[in-house]
């Protein structure tokens, strides 16, 4: 499979300032070592709790945030240093969109849905002429299951699912070659989520287009994904393929959010504690293991090195102490 | 308790918005029942009217909630004696119910002094007994804290000290897993059963969630547009359900131990409570309607097996229990 996108050792660091005339400097470390790559057409899962770095991961990919460090290869070429001219920096834009779980908050509520994506469409001229870019704006709606009569319609007359189909209509206008999701179906209504993953999953197959879909639903990963990467306080703790990461979970972590997601199935026997104790302590990363207080296969070197990444099966891979 | 034919309605500038149309269901001692249902269901604002702080304009029209003996609406004594005492709710979001420029010992402590009448350190002492009840492992130190120092988790735990202060009867759960990540929704989840077997309490735990339904509750009622559409053990609503909506519901959801191709779908979306459709209220949504569905309204039915289920696919095949 041919590969898309290439990120190698991301890190961000966020510096804080802060005690008597912001003397003191605060360093947090938001993404830690990160590397990972999409094929073509696939859906890349990444998946994790809040604070884990998967925002700022997909918020670096887009250029919304600045790497401290580390690089993103588009298609070969590495886009992490942004000091490039306007011209490229729109050709990459247009190629790598995203779409934000608040769709409200991503529209413009005096810009009509048509306009939303027309703007999009006159920025990277991707159609010119006002009846073209009409029949086009039709045909993307098309796509993702809104009426021709919507078009003139503005935000607020839409409900979040409308909404977030709008969101998706101004990525997919540019013809990109991948969409970065960030929790695009977390704020909807089952029915509704169910609603817009098909449409995702459809547009997909129609334009072949790559997707990072980054959730911290592991049921709603497991549906869409072809590949899946968890994370952990900004560490890649497991990469596998779909099949392999459900059925043969190596982090003690993938393992405990396996079964701490609520399962609909009656039949299954119920634990009788849970699957994890404590919460996540920041003050570990960059020490020992981040995940050490938390983790029931705990040994004396987690709590002194940080552990590598290792290949326990082809494509397989994961960071623990266990498996080297 | 007993909560019979609840209305509460909206009274808005367009319409009459009837958010809760006719509820009805009771609560056992050391009983946790989950209610479910999408927004705009009205589950929230049906239990909101149990404690009566149903935001405005909406008002409680019509009904009963008999707590051991009396009625909380008609008394109107009753309510303040019981509300935050023998009834709390904790909500999804703690952060607001929590005051930020308090320490958490002095909002922990503020109750138990004023109904036990303990000195302060005596009061410290109850909440750091309530607090280890919450596994929360440095009480002390927790007390000396201010809200926005603790994780959500923590702050549903102290919510949660707070109501095992006040020596709480029934605990409301307003999604209040919602906001949590999975592992801590877990650990939550595991703490209110506990609870509930060490002290006999009921819960009622609201949630639009289905995989959190299955793990907590004993019964369920599925809700939809004011109205309960099923209800009965959850086993029985997540092995077969009766209802199309419920039905519908559970096939749209992914598994995390199941492998769909495709989600089905509902088709449409929830409809506004001001423009119901005549008849069913999930006639314009449900595969199986019937000329029947648009025209007339189905009434609750409870089949031979105990399972109540609000659907004209059911109609002579048990007793009518509520219209």
């Amino acid at each position: 499979m041919e590969e898309i996108l290439r990120v190698e050792k991301l890190e961000k660091h966020f510096i804080k300032e802060t005690g008597f005339l912001k003397k003191e400097k605060k360093v947090f470390k938001a993404v830690n070592d990160v590397s990972f790559h999409i094929n073509k057409g696939e859906t890349l899962g990444l998946v994790g709790e809040s604070g884990c770095g998967k925002s700022t991961t997909g918020r670096m990919i887009v250029d919304l945030i600045q790497p401290t460090s580390g690089s993103i290869f588009f298609e070969g070429k590495n886009i992490a240093d942004r000091s490039r001219d306007r011209k490229s920096q729109l050709e990459i834009r247009k190629n790598i969109q995203m779409i934000f779980q608040d769709s409200y908050a991503s529209l413009d509520p005096r810009l009509t849905a048509g306009q939303a994506v027309e703007e999009a469409l006159d920025i990277h001229r991707i159609v010119t002429g006002k009846k073209e870019k009409r029949e086009y704006i039709e045909k993307i709606f098309a796509d993702v299951g809104l009426q021709k009569e919507q078009i003139d319609r503005y935000p607020h007359e839409f409900s979040g699912g409308q909404r977030q189909r709008i969101g998706i209509a101004r990525a997919i206008c540019l013809q990109p070659k991948i969409i970065i999701c960030d929790e695009p179906v977390s704020a909807l209504d089952v029915s509704i989520q169910a609603q817009i993953i098909n449409n995702m999953e459809e547009i997909q197959k129609k334009y072949g287009i790559s997707y990072l879909f980054i959730s911290h639903d592991l049921s709603v990963v497991k549906h869409i994904s072809d590949r899946v990467i968890v994370m952990y306080l900004g560490y890649i703790f497991e990469e596998a393929s779909k099949e392999e990461l459900f059925a043969r979970p190596l982090h003690p972590y993938t393992r405990a959010l396996v079964e701490a997601t609520p399962s609909t199935n009656p039949d299954l026997p119920k634990r009788n504690k849970p699957a994890l104790k404590n919460e996540i302590d920041t003050s570990l990363i960059g020490v020992c293991c981040p995940f050490a207080n938390r983790c029931d296969s705990v040994s004396d070197i987690c709590w002194k090195q940080e552990p590598s990444v290792t290949e326990a099966a082809d494509g397989h891979k994961v960071r623990c102490h266990l498996y080297k | 308790m007993d909560v019979k034919n609840l209305h509460t309605y909206f009274y808005t500038k367009a319409g009459v918005s009837k958010a809760v149309n006719g509820v009805n269901f009771s609560l056992r001692e050391g009983e946790i029942l989950g209610i479910i249902g999408e927004s705009g269901s009205g589950k929230s604002v049906a239990v909101k009217s149990i404690l009566q702080i149903v935001p405005r304009p909406g008002k409680i029209a019509e009904g009963q909630i008999i707590y051991r003996g009396r009625d909380l609406l008609a008394d109107k004594q009753a309510i303040g004696q019981v509300r935050g005492k023998d009834i709390t709710m904790i909500f999804q979001e703690p952060m607001t119910s929590l005051n930020p420029v308090l320490t958490i010992g002095r909002q922990l402590t503020e109750g138990i002094r004023l109904h036990l009448g303990l000195s302060k350190e005596e009061a410290n002492q109850r909440a750091c007994e309530f607090l280890k009840q919450v596994k929360i492992t440095n009480p002390e130190e927790l007390l000396t804290r201010y809200p926005h120092h603790l994780s959500g988790g923590m702050r549903q735990r102290v919510m949660i000290a707070m109501a095992l202060a006040t020596d709480t009867k029934i605990l409301i759960a307003d999604e209040a897993t919602t906001a949590l990540d999975v592992t801590i929704q877990q650990q939550i989840i595991y703490l209110l059963k506990e609870l509930r077997d060490r002290l006999h309490m009921s819960i009622i735990f609201i949630t639009h969630d289905m995989g959190v339904i299955n793990e907590i509750a004993d019964n369920t009622a599925v809700m939809y547009c004011g109205k309960i559409q099923e209800y009965a053990s959850t086993y029985e609503v997540m092995k077969h359900p009766r209802h199309p909506y419920t039905e519908a519901l559970l096939k749209a959801i992914p598994s995390i131990d199941a492998e769909q191709q495709k989600l089905s779908t509902i088709p449409g979306s929830v409809p506004s409570l001001l423009a119901l459709p005549e008849g069913c209220s999930f006639s314009n949504r449900c595969t199986q309607c019937t000329d029947r569905c648009r025209e007339e309204e189905p009434k609750l039915i409870r089949l031979e097996d105990g399972h109540r289920v609000r659907c004209w696919k059911y109609d002579g095949q048990g007793e009518v229990v509520d219209s």
